[in-house]
């Protein structure tokens, strides 16, 4: 099986860019994200392969790294907190809820994206 | 010509009828107090049931139809009675009634009413009510006349301990059915004993014994052609001699010491000795569910002891099963009062019986023995659950069982396999908790009866009772154990078949990749012990396991090494030992390369080759080294398909650029070989990217002669830049030539605004106007249009970078 490097999918009024990032060079670093953005065009961009949760903006595009849902070791970090985030989109707002697992507590975070 | 069952109802509908038209007659007589027509009324009704052509069932309707209507009869008499107008000699009277079956049904209407009205002793008249039913010995018809008797008798029967008049029981011969002049001479008594329980017994008892040997005597009527017709209708009549057992058990005066004594040895009695299959089984399933589960405890050895005498044909399994599972569900009620008394050695008892049942039955099949070592091993799980060694003396018997009887490599679809199977499952489902499983010291050699689709199945369920629990694993041996009871999930077996389903094999596969994560030393040496085991293991699984289950041995590996790294203040060894774990890891992942496995390997280098970075242990440069260049000789030697190479290549890079613990003697080389090998990429776009990614080396790789700081060779950036776009000069292909501009020119701006300075603005500019002056002419198509919008995305992102101030870079000039 088989599946694309980058893929691009329209929910409502937002584009969202999907690329697991460990084509992206350097690593997680926000400006080579950047440019993926650009060459999707997209309001959103998600990755992955650092198994860290990331959300924020930049640009006024947003970006989020929804982290590794069963806390799956990384060698680029040794504390893996399990992770997983919710996006609600309404019209031109995104939601995102972001499940973390601290320790035994699950932990929920709320941020949202105005597209402009 | 009517079908038999036409026939019945016909029958049935005619006697009926005559059974309204008498009774009507009857209830007119009585209304007139014209007691003698009355009964010369009820003698017709009751003629009916002399009929010898009905079948049980319809026999059954005509009965019920003249009970209801003898109620009345009853009703009338005990009325007349309680207003003191005794019939005298009533008891006489009904007994010239021409007929016997209505002579005796009047008879037993009578005595009751007698009884009911405190006439004569009671205890006499049950005694003759029993004794005269003898005289009706067909079957079918002495059945019914029984079940009537008995359930006029319900609430008569004397339910006392002692006279209940006080004194002692007064002492009549029990021997000789009364003669009616005898009983006639009692009218006068005034001591009309009640009589005792114990009378109740004997009368029960009595009807008991008489009954089952009408209904055995059913069994050889008629033409043995006939034999299923019979055995079917006795089946339906078994509740009619089940009644006295039901009977017995509503005696409130019958504690455990008189159900010891008095009723389980002649109920017992008579079970044995009747030698009908039909009869036992069903009736000490009665005894079974009638009696209270105390009493059962009780008497346990006297009730298995008759099981070992009972015919061959019983299904023994049955009743011994349906025994062990009341008491054990008994024995789980929680309430202190209801655990077994500790004097009965309840296992014990059940084990030895058990042992005597299967001796005594040499053609028991071997699923019936599997399945009362199954009700045992339940047993001995819910009443005695820190026993383990209960458990493991079923298994031992089982396995003993088995070695007697020859059996080996039992065919999975076979009963007695199943059986089987499901007594290896019943203790991983009650333990949960596989290392509990390794103490029983049967369990693994029973494995080897089994075929290997049994043994297969056997060990997911363990491994996925495993995984549900989240057993962890910590000693190098309970590896081993377990490993080699699951033997068909992790190496090849001289009988397996060829494998047919790929994806149930993966997802098998899958599970052992996950039990691999449960195996967790709780010291890191112990882990590294534990370790090995399951690489000795799971190495020997052959080359479509391993690709599976070695990886997550290798990741356990890393996360282990990273452990003593943490602990290192503690342990003085840790350098020698994360060395010792890196060669452990490169072996493994040796045996994959082996395989004909590439990606897998090569990923599996460069995560190691992050984790040694991060870890400076003695050596760990030259370790580092080692698995790059093994990643390395991978890409050049075995990726061939050029899509494949590109994004090998890239991930080499990107990792590469992570490790900051090369020096230049290492880090130089290791550069070199990454450009040279992207510049030889077959297709020109893929070399033009290539080198694109090739730049991010020089700017952040970081070298451990700098301190773990980033190269920031800005002019090797520029050269890797400038040859990027020649070669996307020679794309012939314009869309792609343009796209490929787009992105350089995005490389540039990444690197500019990162402070590379060696970046000229005017090239910047350059580029921009190529883009600029090339994209028109580009066919209108999704292809271009994406491009365009990449553009025109950049070209916005500088805008808004050319307004804000940075230290890094100024945008003075650009025109964008």
């Amino acid at each position: 099986m088989s599946y694309p490097e980058l893929k691009v999918v329209t929910v409502g009024q937002f584009r969202i860019g999907l690329c697991h990032g460990h084509q992206v060079v350097p690593w997680d670093d926000t400006e080579s994200l950047a440019l993926i953005q650009r060459q999707l065009d997209v309001d959103i961009l998600i990755t992955g392969h650092t198994h860290k949760f990331q959300a924020f903006e930049h640009e006024e595009k947003f970006y989020i790294n929804p982290g590794s849902i069963t806390g799956a070791y990384s060698p680029l970090d040794s504390k893996v907190a399990p992770s997983f985030v919710l996006l609600d989109i309404q019209q031109s707002t995104v939601i995102a809820y972001v499940y973390q697992l601290v320790g035994e507590e699950v932990k929920v975070e709320r941020i949202e994206y105005k597209k402009c | 010509m009517m079908t038999p069952q036409e026939e019945q109802e016909k029958l049935l509908e005619e006697a009926l009828t005559v059974v309204r038209t008498q009774s009507f007659q009857m209830k007119r007589c009585l209304d007139k107090s014209k007691l003698m027509d009355g009964l010369k009324h009820a003698s017709n009704m009751l003629s009916e049931l002399r009929t010898s052509l009905l079948s049980p069932k319809s026999y059954y309707e005509l009965y019920m139809a003249i009970s209801d209507e003898l109620c009345h009869l009853e009703t009338y008499l005990l009325d007349e009675f309680s207003k003191g107008r005794k019939v005298t000699d009533l008891y006489e009277l009904v007994q010239y009634a021409g007929n016997i079956i209505p002579r005796l049904y009047l008879l037993i209407t009578v005595g009751v009413v007698y009884i009911k009205s405190n006439e004569l002793s009671r205890k006499d008249i049950l005694k003759d009510l029993v004794e005269m039913c003898r005289g009706v010995q067909h079957p079918l018809r002495g059945l019914f006349l029984r079940n009537y008797l008995l359930q006029c008798t319900k609430n008569v029967l004397p339910d006392a301990e002692e006279d209940a008049e006080g004194g002692e029981v007064s002492v009549m011969s029990h021997a000789a059915p009364r003669a009616i002049a005898g009983l006639n001479k009692m009218v006068n008594s005034s001591d009309a004993d009640a009589g005792t329980v114990r009378d109740s017994i004997d009368f029960i008892q009595l009807n008991f014994a008489e009954m089952n040997k009408l209904w055995v005597r059913m069994q050889h009527q008629g033409h043995s052609r006939d034999r299923e017709k019979r055995e079917q209708e006795r089946r339906e009549l078994r509740i009619l001699v089940g009644t006295n057992l039901v009977r017995l058990s509503q005696l409130e005066c019958v504690d455990v010491e008189k159900y010891k004594k008095l009723v389980l040895p002649g109920v017992l009695e008579q079970v044995v000795s009747c030698k009908d299959a039909i009869a036992q089984e069903y009736l000490m399933e009665c005894v079974i569910q009638v009696f209270p589960d105390e009493y059962h405890l009780q008497t346990l050895n006297s009730f298995l002891h008759a099981c070992v005498d009972l015919h061959p044909d019983v299904n023994i399994k049955n009743v011994i099963i349906a025994l062990i599972d009341r008491l054990a569900q008994f024995s789980r009620k929680g309430d202190v009062a209801r655990t077994i008394p500790m004097e009965i050695q309840l296992f014990d008892i059940f084990s030895q019986q058990i042992s005597l049942i299967i001796q005594n039955r040499p053609d028991m099949p071997p699923e019936d023995i599997v399945s009362l070592q199954v009700a045992l091993i339940n047993l001995a799980l819910k009443c005695y659950p820190t026993k383990l060694d209960y458990v493991d003396k079923v298994l031992e018997t089982t396995e003993e069982i088995f070695h007697r009887l020859n059996l080996d490599h039992l065919d999975a679809a076979s009963a007695v396999s199943r059986e089987l199977a499901r007594l290896m499952k019943i203790p991983i489902d009650s333990y949960n908790n596989v290392l509990e499983l390794l103490k029983l010291e049967h369990y693994g050699p029973l494995m080897e009866y089994f075929d290997y689709q049994a043994r297969k199945s056997i060990s997911t369920h363990l491994i996925l009772n495993a995984l549900e629990n989240e057993t962890v694993i910590p000693s190098p041996e309970q590896v081993e154990g377990i490993l080699n009871i699951v033997g068909p999930l992790v190496q090849d077996q001289s009988d397996q078949p060829e494998i047919d389903d790929e994806e149930d094999f993966a997802e098998e596969q899958g599970y052992m990749g996950r039990f691999i994560h449960l195996l967790s030393g709780d010291t890191p040496d112990q882990q590294y012990l534990v370790l090995s085991t399951a690489r000795k293991h799971f190495g020997n699984g052959g080359n479509r396991r391993i690709r599976h289950t070695l990886p997550p041995i290798v990741f356990a590996a890393y996360r282990l090494a990273l452990k003593y790294y943490q602990l290192r203040e503690e342990d003085e060894k840790w350098e020698k030992k994360c060395g010792k774990i890196f060669q452990f890891c490169h072996q493994t992942i040796g045996a994959l390369m082996k395989a004909e496995l590439t990606e897998l390997p090569l990923r599996l280098f460069l995560q190691g080759a992050l984790v040694i970075s991060q870890l400076d242990f003695e050596n760990h440069e030259t370790v580092a080294y080692e698995f790059m260049s093994q990643a390395f000789t991978l890409y050049e030697d075995e990726i061939s398909d050029s899509k494949a190479q590109l994004a090998a290549i890239t991930l080499i890079v990107s990792t590469f650029e992570k490790i900051s613990c090369f020096g230049e003697e290492n880090h130089e080389p290791l550069r070199t070989q990454c450009t040279l090998a992207a510049s030889k990429l077959l297709k020109k776009p893929d070399q033009c990217r290539g080198v694109v990614v090739c730049s991010h080396m020089f700017w952040s790789g970081k070298s451990k002669d700098r301190a773990g700081k980033e190269l920031r060779d800005g002019k090797r950036v520029v050269e890797c830049l400038k040859k990027a776009g020649r070669i996307a000069n020679q794309c012939m292909d314009k869309s792609v030539q343009v796209q490929l501009y787009v992105e350089i020119l995005n490389s540039q701006i990444y690197f500019y605004e990162n402070g590379c300075s060696e970046i000229q603005v005017s090239s910047i500019n350059e580029l921009i106007a190529k883009i600029r002056e090339d994209l028109p002419n580009l066919e209108s198509n999704d292809e271009s249009d994406q491009i365009n919008k990449h553009f025109a995305n950049t070209i916005t992102h500088l805008k808004i970078a050319k307004l804000q101030s940075s230290s890094n870079f100024s945008y003075d000039g650009l025109d964008p």
